[in-house]
């Protein structure tokens, strides 16, 4: 591996210096999962790792009244035995514990996992140069795509990694950016672009920019959640499919749906029109099935990935019985 | 008696503490870092490579290309370095750098010009007749299958009432030993010195000596701690390459593979299909088994031979059947090479027979158990006549039938396995899972060889402290043979088991000695160690004898002693006799080809899986898992016990997870790495409850017999007969993996 050097940073500012120097190979270092990984698949060969470990500020978790707000540099670990978080949002809690292992989840930040790259094996592999490479081919369309999307591929068939993301996009979060040019506020949705869009990059980061806070809206009366996450092996995986659920439930009625999906798309992928669906129902009168039918609803498979539409329904299927019995 | 004690394993200490040195961690004074330059075509014809920009380079200090190779093999089929790459990950050129990042960025600057050839993945492609040749002796290797034949299974078909076919499919999986493989290579003039992975120095240095046309005794081959190999890590290429570095830069060069290397390059377990065809009676009474496996070596043979014609040893020998056929076709295609890894094509071969004969089982209303219990091979053997002359060693992989076992504790494993996991009672308690998560229990049953490999010698010595040096040139391959051996020498001496100190794997000090492999160490070099201990002793009590001028009857040999008498207080203690003897030490050598010629000596087991599918997402969950071994006495059960859990284990992947997943339409494999290579964590491992047939082998060391391998055979089977009984679907094709049992679901 090319040798680097490891600037320490305490602000922006530090930030900036190092990216305005040599903005091409500049790379933040928090918790390095994502970023060591990337570094030994020769993805990227940096002069510098700017670590930001030392920005105090990034690691606090917060109640406030607007929500509760999580620093970036937060491990997964911290969110994952914070009590706050386990009884207010469980979902967010159960898609931080199932991330790969309490080894991993020690030093991995909150931050880091939203933006990790996604896992795709032809992306992840020197031997193939992808389009999301800069190549002209997606290797995934006519090869191995068990692992791949089955909605809004388009040219490029990368599933959205992080579980977190999910669970957090169905609480409607929000995250803070900072940037040389301030704090700028917007939805975690808005943070990820797909391949139509921008096939190089998932998220709209700009260089040096960082994620400074994940603000989590507070909960309201009759919210119930949940995440699931189907696997291949128990521990240390990547989702197949995820699914995040947030409800609200009054007198019965469900009058406020949020699901999200994971490993299914190029970026977290909301099913509104299952969400339109459920608001309004009665929740015990839902016809589960019908939902988890519904929320597969125009997948297109490529090869070996027509497991995912069943998945999706089975999963979607589930989350909805649970909260309704819980 | 040190013997069936689960002594603490001689590496344990320095294994815990960080302390044990493996290959990689060795640095020698000035030594280089290589790094090789691997294909990006899985099949091409190398025209020339352009080094000026790499030997430009500021750091590098040796090369190696196919066009300045010494032209010596370093197996049949593989030249040290070739001008045509047969797969994607076949090594191209060489280069050694005073460090990593210089040798990485010099391979990158080779400019080579490949002229890609048409090439082929699967066997069905390369046995065609216009199939591109990967060698030049065609794509079938040896050009027919090899067939064995016992009886006439014709014969058996038209005289049964049933006859049931089915195929079966079984993927390419890697070993992935937690160490990559690396290679320490150094000259002091005109001798060679290695530092390897190795599962054996000696065939080692034989295969790096004739590659590299030097004298065998100017080379030593020193095997350090091995990081897992599992059968795996037998091939010099990489050693050849480092050696050849290393002497063009004066310099001692290392080579160590990068985990993605190590799935690309390491030797993964070979592919197979196989087709079954059985007839049975209304009553169950298997007449005829014809098994034909088609099995992808990859671009290179390795240890296939071996491997195809293990995968047939369940069909001819697992059940009692007069007409057995068994045809093997190992094939050549521009895949990663295969190799050895645990039990060979055991689990293969077993996968398909133990899976049809519940399939049969089914049809036929008959509890898998009972069929199993009405067919299985007892200890007289299979029906037939012994074609093996009197006077010669029974194969223990034999096709003929009249030969009995020496042990077989067959029958003994079925109904302590059944009893553990309460067969009876659950086929009888008719339940019904209401919730998405569906149980069910499978069982399967295996046969492998029992332990004789090739000519085995030990050499024991009394040193001049009274201590007793053990040494052979076996490597202990993380399994324990260097407790093992050392708990035999210990036993036959009389003597505290840390009195025994042992070399091993290193070909300077030691006595030549076969691969470990093949689950023999235990049985075979076990047997030369006991007769080399029981040597020494009398050589102990002769020369004790002639000190105190007594007759040799009259000494006693006991707790590291030699009495005059059982009730005297006459006595040399072992560094009595040790020092007297320091100018001439006692030392005996002993060799012997281990094996019977009446007795077919074959290891046996029987495992039992509960399982739970969940239907909603196909994930399959191994509640309960029971493992009956017929292995002979245990000499160390702690050892035993972990043998049959990693066995296990790492068999979970191959059933449920594991596939070495290649791109079609390039040959480069998607997922060389442990995430997406998909090997069990700890998690996903289930209680395991291991139990030991009560079995004395009359051939084995102390009654010992082979265990090694045998765990990883019946895991695939029992689990996929399991989730049978949960869900009533058959899975052909491994793994049984989420997306499997969805689509197999999906399709009733």
């Amino acid at each position: 591996m090319k040798p680097f050097k490891i600037v320490r940073a305490k602000s922006i500012t530090d930030i900036n210096k190092v990216f305005d120097a040599a903005p091409r190979s500049s790379y933040l270092l928090a918790g390095g999962i994502d970023l060591m990984d990337e570094i030994k698949e020769g993805l990227i060969t940096p002069d510098f790792l700017v670590d930001i470990m030392n920005m105090k500020e990034l690691k606090v978790v917060r109640d406030e009244q607007d929500g509760l707000r999580v620093g970036a540099l937060s491990t997964l670990e911290s969110l994952e035995s914070n009590s706050l978080i386990a009884t207010r949002y469980p979902a967010l809690a159960q898609s931080v514990a199932s991330v790969g292992t309490p080894q991993i989840r020690n030093v991995a930040t909150i931050g880091g996992n939203l933006c990790q790259r996604p896992r795709c094996w032809y992306y992840r592999n020197k031997f193939f140069d992808c389009l999301k490479k800069g190549g002209k081919t997606c290797f995934a369309v006519d090869g191995q795509s068990k692992y791949h999307a089955v909605f809004g591929g388009q040219r490029c068939y990368i599933v959205h990694p992080s579980d977190p993301a999910i669970a957090l996009i169905s609480y409607r979060a929000q995250v803070d950016i900072l940037s040389v040019d301030g704090i700028r506020r917007q939805p975690l949705t808005e943070l990820y672009v797909g391949p139509g869009e921008d096939i190089l990059r998932e998220t709209r980061l700009r260089s040096g920019d960082t994620i400074k806070t994940i603000i989590v809206p507070p909960i309201v009366p009759g919210q119930r959640s949940v995440f699931l996450k189907a696997t291949e092996r128990r521990t240390q995986d990547f989702a197949l499919v995820s699914v995040a659920l947030v409800i609200t439930v009054d007198h019965g009625f469900i009058t406020d749906a949020r699901l999200t999906l994971g490993g299914v798309a190029p970026t977290p992928y909301m099913v509104s029109h299952v969400e339109d669906e459920m608001r309004g129902s009665r929740i015990m009168d839902l016809d589960y099935t019908k939902m988890g039918k519904l929320a597969a609803q125009g997948a297109s498979p490529l090869k070996h990935n027509s497991y995912k539409i069943g998945l999706v329904s089975s999963l979607v299927e589930t989350a909805i019985r649970d909260l309704a019995y819980s | 008696m040190v013997i069936g004690k689960s002594v603490q394993r001689r590496d344990l200490p320095e294994k815990l503490t960080g302390n044990a040195k493996y290959t990689a961690d060795i640095k020698l004074p000035g030594m280089l870092y290589g790094k090789i330059l691997r294909s990006v075509y899985p099949f091409a014809h190398i025209n020339s490579i352009n080094s000026s920009k790499t030997l430009k380079l500021q750091g590098v200090v040796s090369m190696l290309t196919p066009f300045d190779v010494p032209t010596g093999y370093i197996a049949l089929d593989m030249p040290i370095l070739d001008t045509t790459v047969r797969f994607v990950g076949d090594e191209v050129a060489a280069v050694a750098a005073t460090d990593e990042y210089i040798a990485q960025q010099a391979i990158e600057l080779l400019d080579v010009n490949y002229s890609p050839l048409p090439f082929v993945l699967n066997v069905e492609d390369a046995l065609k007749s216009n199939a591109p040749k990967i060698h030049e002796t065609g794509n079938l290797i040896g050009s027919e299958p090899i067939v064995l034949i016992r009886g006439d299974v014709e014969e058996g078909f038209r005289n049964c009432d049933h006859i049931f076919e089915e195929t079966f499919t079984t993927p390419a999986h890697s070993g992935s030993a937690l160490e990559p493989r690396a290679v320490i290579a150094m000259w002091e003039d005109d001798f060679l010195t290695i530092w390897k992975c190795s599962r054996g120095v000696h065939s080692d240095r034989k295969a790096i000596s004739s590659a590299l046309c030097i004298d065998p005794n100017k080379v030593r081959v020193i095997g350090p701690h091995l990081g897992g190999g599992f059968g795996n890590k037998d091939e010099s290429r990489l050693a050849a390459i480092v050696a050849i570095l290393a002497y063009r830069a004066g310099r001692p060069v290392k080579i160590e593979l990068s985990r993605e290397e190590e799935f690309i390059a390491g030797r993964c377990r070979h592919s197979t299909s196989t087709h079954i065809k059985m007839g049975v009676s209304s009553a169950g009474i298997i007449s005829a088994i014809q098994v034909e496996t088609i099995m992808n070596t990859g671009a290179y043979l390795a240890s296939g031979p071996g491997v195809i014609r293990r995968a047939g040893q369940a069909a001819l020998y697992l059940y009692r059947c007069p007409n057995v056929r068994y045809d093997g076709y190992l094939v050549y295609t521009n895949r990663p090479s295969a190799g050895s890894y645990r039990a060979l094509g055991a689990p293969q071969g077993h996968f398909a027979l133990e899976v049809m004969a519940d399939k049969i089982a089914h049809s036929l209303k008959i509890d898998p158990l009972d069929f199993r219990l009405m067919n299985h091979v007892d200890a007289t053997g299979q029906p037939g006549i012994r074609v093996t002359p009197p006077s010669e060693i029974i194969d223990t992989q034999p096709v003929e039938g009249g030969i009995p076992f020496s042990s077989n504790g067959l029958r003994q494993c079925l109904d302590l396995g059944s009893t553990a996991i309460h067969w009876r009672n659950i086929k009888a308690s008719n339940y019904s899972d209401t919730s998405v998560k569906k149980t069910g229990i499978g069982m399967s049953m295996f046969i492998y060889r029992g332990g004789p490999g090739g000519k085995a010698q030990a050499r024991v010595k009394l040193n001049h402290d009274g201590t007793v040096q053990l040494i052979t040139g076996l490597m202990d391959v993380g399994e324990g043979a260097t407790t093992v051996l050392c708990q035999i020498t210990a036993n036959e001496l009389s003597i505290p088991y840390d009195a025994v100190r042992a070399t091993f794997a290193d070909t300077y000090y030691t006595p030549n000695a076969p691969v470990t492999a093949g689950s023999s160490a235990t049985f075979s070099t076990g047997l030369a160690v006991q007769r080399a201990a029981g040597l020494l002793k009398n050589s102990i009590i002769s020369f004790v004898a002639s000190n105190l001028d007594v007759l040799p009857s009259d000494l006693e040999m006991k707790d590291g002693y030699v009495y005059r008498g059982s009730s005297s207080n006459t006595k040399l203690s072992f560094s009595d006799i040790g020092y007297l003897t320091r100018e001439t030490p006692l030392e005996i050598n002993a060799s012997l080809m281990p094996g019977s010629k009446d007795f077919i000596i074959n290891s046996f087991g029987a495992h039992f899986a509960r399982v739970e599918v969940d239907v909603t997402t196909g994930q399959v969950e191994i509640i309960q898992y029971i493992a009956a071994h017929d292995s002979g006495q245990i000499l160390n059960p702690s050892l035993a016990v972990n043998q049959v859990e990693g066995g296990i284990s790492q068999m979970l992947g191959f059933t449920l997870t594991e596939e070495m997943i290649i791109d079609d339409l390039t040959g480069g494999i998607v997922n060389p790495r442990y995430l997406e290579h998909k090997s069990p964590t700890i998690l996903d491992i289930p209680p395991i409850e291991v139990i030991f047939a009560d079995v004395l082998d009359p051939e084995g060391p102390f009654g010992a017999k082979a265990l090694g391998e045998l765990p990883s055979i019946g895991v695939a089977p029992a689990i996929v007969n399991a989730i049978h009984d949960a869900i009533g679907i058959w899975v052909h094709d491994l793994p049984a993996s989420p997306n499997r049992i969805l689509e197999l679901l999906d399709n009733i």
